[in-house]
Order: C-alpha cells, then sequence, then structure tokens
C-alpha cells in the first residue's frame, strides 16, 4: 500500500518538474521568436541608406495595405522590398537550416561536435563549385551558358548532395549502416574530393582564384527573391521534416541497436535524415557559399541550456540560428560599409572563440 | 510464449549457431550460459530479430517474427543492452521515459509518467532521477537502462505474454544488485506472468534465479533442464573446461552451489 501512495506521490513531483522544465523551454521558444521579430525589422532599417525603424514598420504595413504615421519615399520602399527583405529572408532560411541539420547530424553522429561537412555535403559543394568556376570557359562552358546565373548554385548543390550520396553508399554493409563506417566514408570523400578540389585551384588563374576564395568564404549580397523561391522547397522540408524525427534521435542516442528495440526502423530514419540535411544544407551552400559554426553553436547552446531532448532542441535550434545569422549578416553589411565582409568570416571570428569560451566553462564546471 | 524452431545464424560464412530449438514461457527465467564466443548474445540479437536467422523460425505469442511491426514488437519485448554508452546529458528521468516511445500512440503522459516512476523505484533509482545519465556509475546506468525496459513493457492494455531479454544484466553490479537486478526480473517474471531471458556469467546466479537453465556450446544448445540437472559437476567440466565441485545449496537443497 504504502509504496503505491510514494510512487504516486513522485509521480505528481514528476509532473511539477516537467511543467518546470518544460516552462523554462517554452519560454525560451517565445523569447527567441519576440527577438527574431526584432532582429528581423531592425536588419531591414540598417544598412546604407538610412531608413530608420518607424519607416520601415510603415513600409511593412504599406504592404497589407495599412496606414502608419511615417513618412517614406520610393526609393526606401524600393530598397527594403527588393534588397534587404529577399537578403532577410534567405538569411533567416539558411541559419534555421544549418542549426536544425547540425542538431540533428549531432544526434545521428552520437557527437556533439558533428555537422553536416562531415558527410562531405560541403566538400562535395565545393568542389562542384570550383570546377564550375575554374572550367567554365572550357569544359563546362557549354553547361555555364546554358545554365546562365543558376550554374554556380546548380553544381553546388548537386555535388553537395552527391558527396553525401556517396558516403552513404560506401557505408552502407548489407542493407545497413553503422555510425563509424559513416564517419570514416566521409573522411575518405571528403579527402578525395579536398584533393581534386587542390588540383582544379592549382591550375586556376588570379581572377579565378579571386571567385573561389570569395565562394568558399560564404557570403549573402545581391541575394534576390527568386533566389529565394527557387531555394524555399528545399529549405522548408528539410525545416517541416527533420523535427518530426525528434523522438527517433532522442532513442538513437542510446544507441542503434537499442533504438531499433524501442520500435523505431532505424535505418529509414538514418537515411531520411540524411537526405534532409543534404536538401536544406547543400541549397544553403549553392546560394551563400560556406558558412561555417552555425550548425555547432548553436545546437550545443541550447543543449547547455535545457538539456539534449531533440523535441525542442530541433524547433529551438532553427530560431537560434536564424537569429545568430542575422545578427552576422548585419555586421556583414555594417562592418565595413559600404564594402561588405563575407558572412562566413563573421561566424567564424564569432563561433570560434565563443565556443572555446563554452569548451572551457564546461571544462571547470566538470560536465558533459 | 517465445518459441525458436531450429534457428541456424550464420555471420559471413562462420556459422554461429546451429540449429537451436528453445521456448521461453511466460513466467520462467530461461537462464543462458556457456563459455565465452559461444553464441549467447548473437541468440539474443536473434530473437529479438536484430540480426536475421539463416535458417529456422522464430514466433513470438503464436505469431510469426516477422509478421510483426517494430513498435508491436517494442511494445512486447524489451532488450536490456550489453552496454550503453549514452554520452549526452540526459537525466535519468529521461531516458527511462524513452522506454515509454513505443507506448506514443497513446499520448498518455500521466500513465507514461506513473510507470516511469514505477519502473524506477522498483530498481531502487527513483532518488536517482535527476541526476545526469552519463555521469552515474556504471552499476547505476545499468540499473537506470534496466528500469527503461522495465518501463517499455509495464502496462501495456492489451493482455498478451511479454518478454525481457537481458544480455548480461549483471556484469556491472555490486553483489547486492546483482541479486536485486535478477530478484527483480524474477518476480516480474512470476508477477506479471513475463517470460525472461537472461545471459549469465556466474553460474550460481543461474542456479539460484533461473527457472531452467540453457547451455550453449560452440553454437549448439547441448542442455535445457532445470539448474539441479544441467549445473553438475561432469557436465561442467565438459563445457567450460574447468572442474568445479558442486554441492547442494544450505538453504535449498534443489539448488546447486557452485565452488570453483
Amino acid at each position: 500500500m504504502s509504496s503505491t501512495a510514494t510512487s504516486l506521490n513522485e509521480s505528481l513531483n514528476f509532473q511539477q518538474l516537467k511543467i518546470v522544465k518544460d516552462s523554462r523551454k517554452q519560454m525560451t521558444f517565445w523569447f527567441l521568436v519576440i527577438s527574431l521579430l526584432l532582429m528581423c525589422v531592425s536588419s531591414l532599417s540598417i544598412g546604407a541608406m538610412p531608413i530608420s525603424t518607424g519607416q520601415t514598420l510603415a513600409i511593412l504595413a504599406d504592404l497589407v495595405g495599412l496606414q502608419l504615421p511615417w513618412e517614406f519615399s520610393f526609393s526606401q520602399e524600393t530598397v527594403i522590398t527588393s534588397i534587404r527583405a529577399p537578403r532577410l529572408m534567405m538569411a533567416l532560411l539558411i541559419g534555421s537550416v544549418l542549426a536544425v541539420s547540425g542538431a540533428a547530424m549531432q544526434g545521428l553522429f552520437l557527437n556533439p561536435l558533428a555537422d553536416p561537412a562531415l558527410m562531405g555535403i560541403s566538400s562535395g559543394a565545393t568542389l562542384a563549385a570550383v570546377a564550375v568556376i575554374v572550367l567554365e570557359a572550357t569544359i563546362l562552358h557549354e553547361f555555364s551558358v546554358w545554365m546562365g546565373a543558376f550554374s554556380l548554385p546548380i553544381s553546388a548543390f548537386l555535388g553537395g548532395f552527391l558527396a553525401t550520396l556517396l558516403v552513404y553508399h560506401f557505408a552502407l554493409n548489407k542493407g545497413r549502416s553503422d555510425v563509424s563506417s559513416l564517419l570514416l566514408a566521409g573522411i575518405a570523400i571528403n579527402a578525395l574530393t579536398g584533393s581534386i578540389t587542390g588540383l582544379l585551384i592549382y591550375t586556376a588563374n588570379d581572377e579565378q582564384l579571386r571567385t573561389i576564395t570569395f565562394w568558399t568564404m560564404g557570403s549573402l549580397s545581391g541575394i534576390s527573391w527568386s533566389q529565394v523561391i527557387t531555394g524555399l522547397p528545399f529549405f522548408l522540408s528539410t525545416l517541416y521534416f527533420l523535427p518530426k524525427f525528434s523522438r527517433a534521435l532522442n532513442a538513437l542516442l542510446l544507441g542503434e541497436a537499442e533504438a531499433g528495440h524501442l520500435g523505431f526502423p532505424v535505418e529509414r530514419v538514418k537515411l531520411l535524415v540524411i537526405l534532409l540535411v543534404a536538401l536544406g544544407v547543400g541549397a544553403s551552400v549553392s546560394f551563400a557559399g560556406i558558412i561555417g559554426f552555425v550548425g555547432l553553436v548553436v545546437p550545443h547552446l541550447l543543449r547547455l541550456w535545457f538539456g539534449p531532448d531533440h523535441c525542442s532542441l530541433l524547433p529551438c535550434s532553427a530560431l537560434l540560428g536564424a537569429l545568430l545569422l542575422l545578427l552576422a549578416d548585419i555586421f556583414a553589411r555594417t562592418l565595413v560599409s559600404p564594402a561588405e565582409l563575407p558572412i562566413g568570416i563573421i561566424t567564424g571570428i564569432l563561433g570560434g572563440p565563443f565556443f572555446l569560451w563554452l569548451l572551457r566553462r564546461q571544462r571547470i564546471a566538470g560536465g558533459h | 510464449m517465445l518459441v525458436a524452431d531450429n534457428l541456424s545464424v550464420k555471420i559471413g560464412t562462420k556459422k554461429i549457431l546451429s540449429a537451436i530449438s528453445l521456448q521461453i514461457k511466460p513466467g520462467e527465467l530461461l537462464a543462458v550460459v556457456g563459455p565465452n564466443g559461444a553464441g549467447k548474445s548473437t541468440l539474443l540479437k536473434t530473437l529479438c530479430g536484430e540480426i536475421e536467422p539463416a535458417a529456422g523460425n522464430i514466433q513470438m505469442n503464436e505469431r510469426q517474427l516477422e509478421e510483426w511491426s517494430l513498435t508491436e514488437r517494442a511494445v512486447s519485448c524489451a532488450v536490456l543492452p550489453q552496454n550503453s554508452s549514452l554520452s549526452f546529458p540526459f537525466s535519468v528521468l529521461d531516458v527511462v521515459l524513452m522506454g515509454r516511445s513505443p507506448h506514443y500512440q497513446d499520448r498518455n503522459v500521466e500513465v507514461d509518467y506513473a510507470i516511469t516512476c514505477q519502473a524506477l523505484e522498483l530498481t531502487g533509482m527513483l532518488a536517482f532521477k535527476e541526476r545526469i545519465y552519463p555521469s552515474l556509475s556504471c552499476g547505476e546506468q545499468q540499473r537506470v537502462q534496466f528500469a527503461r525496459i522495465l518501463a517499455q513493457i509495464l502496462g501495456s492494455i492489451d493482455s498478451q505474454s511479454r518478454y525481457l531479454l537481458l544480455d548480461e544484466p549483471t556484469s556491472a553490479l555490486d553483489i547486492a544488485c546483482r541479486h536485486d537486478c535478477l530478484s527483480i526480473a524474477r518476480r516480474f517474471a512470476k508477477e506479471q506472468s513475463i517470460g525472461v531471458l537472461a545471459i549469465l556469467h556466474d553460474l550460481n546466479l543461474a542456479a539460484l534465479y533461473g527457472d531452467r537453465v540453457a547451455v550453449l556450446q560452440n553454437g549448439h544448445l547441448i542442455a535445457i533442464d532445470t539448474p539441479k540437472k544441467t549445473l553438475d559437476e561432469n557436465f561442467i567440466k565438459h563445457v567450460f573446461n574447468y572442474s568445479v565441485s558442486v554441492i547442494n545449496h544450505p538453504k535449498n537443497k534443489d539448488i546447486p552451489l557452485i565452488i570453483m
């Protein structure tokens, strides 16, 4: 009798504990949503052409047919709707996709330091992009004429996607892929594509070298609405479907066999997660080049804050990733205005030291 | 009943298990013993569907194992792994709650929490519920994993027979925890009519807690019977290539006591 009573009591305590934990997660979620909205408005106002926050709000309200008491000029409206807004959208999409993908890969590889680059996405995309830049005038001439402005993003996307499929294919053994062979296959493919990229760079001329360097540093400059719309299906499918695997990813942290015993179709989960990450990150690399550290730092930070549960980690990662990339983009646009820094440099400069600090703090706290 | 019929398993070209037939009855604890490399873990992995047999078939509750969906299987059959390397900072509560994953369709959070806490209480880990899993000792981690698989099969709505497959559940535990773990398993077997298969290295534990003992050698099942009949001096010498003395347990003469 008494044992039933204690367990009932304890389960009540559990409920309270659960509520406390959930309220922390919920507060984080709403805090991120609100910060993101504020950051969006300031990102639209900040830039070479001065536009006040009020004017920005008035322009946004005007789009949906509302009148606000701030006057604005036609050129201000054009700057916001056709230059800053698509760039903002792209930063939001790419930031959230990179962070969610990072979180999912870390779960899949049972390694808090994993990121999509492990699966060869970045190196494959780089190889394809460098090939297009270097061989544009010769072997790939017809391809680049045919594709026009899209030849670089499309080939980068295909390169990243193919490299990922290759990694997965080589890790497969009788229809199963264990995580360590995925990791090893990833390293091998990364080394291979890296060498071929090096070979191409070796043959490049000065102008091509400059283009390659800028591409690998990542940039959101000159993003247009047509690019945003082209990328939208890829980004949205990653953002929508990845969180559906939250519970499976939680179980996978116990080990692959254990997740199987808990009733999750482990092979299917792994394949789909890898495909979704390749889709989203491939698209982001193709539009903005390589942007590091977002996928690594964001999930790590949130895990420290409310634990590794993917059910809240994935949505919050998306929000924080978008927020961070937006912030980095504001720095990229304003620090050396009217010129512009590559955004990959900003995320590296912000992310690197921050990550080291985090690592050190954890060591001192003796946590995991 | 969990029935293996004429089961053979090959890994590559190497035959790991040859023509094994056995039954795990609801309400009994079947201890599996045998020298290293005899195929004990392979047998367990085959029984739960992790490894596909090269020949033979497995039936759970009169239905072929392949016909069960993964979730259905998980509700009726839980597996305790040999070691679990969870390095992410989940709390003990979170880990045990994961055992409720296959019941997610029911979406009854209150029941999930009540069962989780019952499982934690049974394994004596209730006081650890807010601790971070990777910070626990090996033995504590093993008890949390045990709580997790108890939570997995406890409180199933349909009254189907359920099974626990334990791969060396006592390897990292001290003497008291070993006995706790196995007496919980045995009590469970009796009270809730659950079939338990436990791979054990300690022959005395097998004798004390096993209703029957299965002995594997080189992938063959060479004996399956009560502890009294299977664990005798000559047989142990033959299987393990090591001489022991066997006497009757001072408290129960039906239980053999093996002296190394």
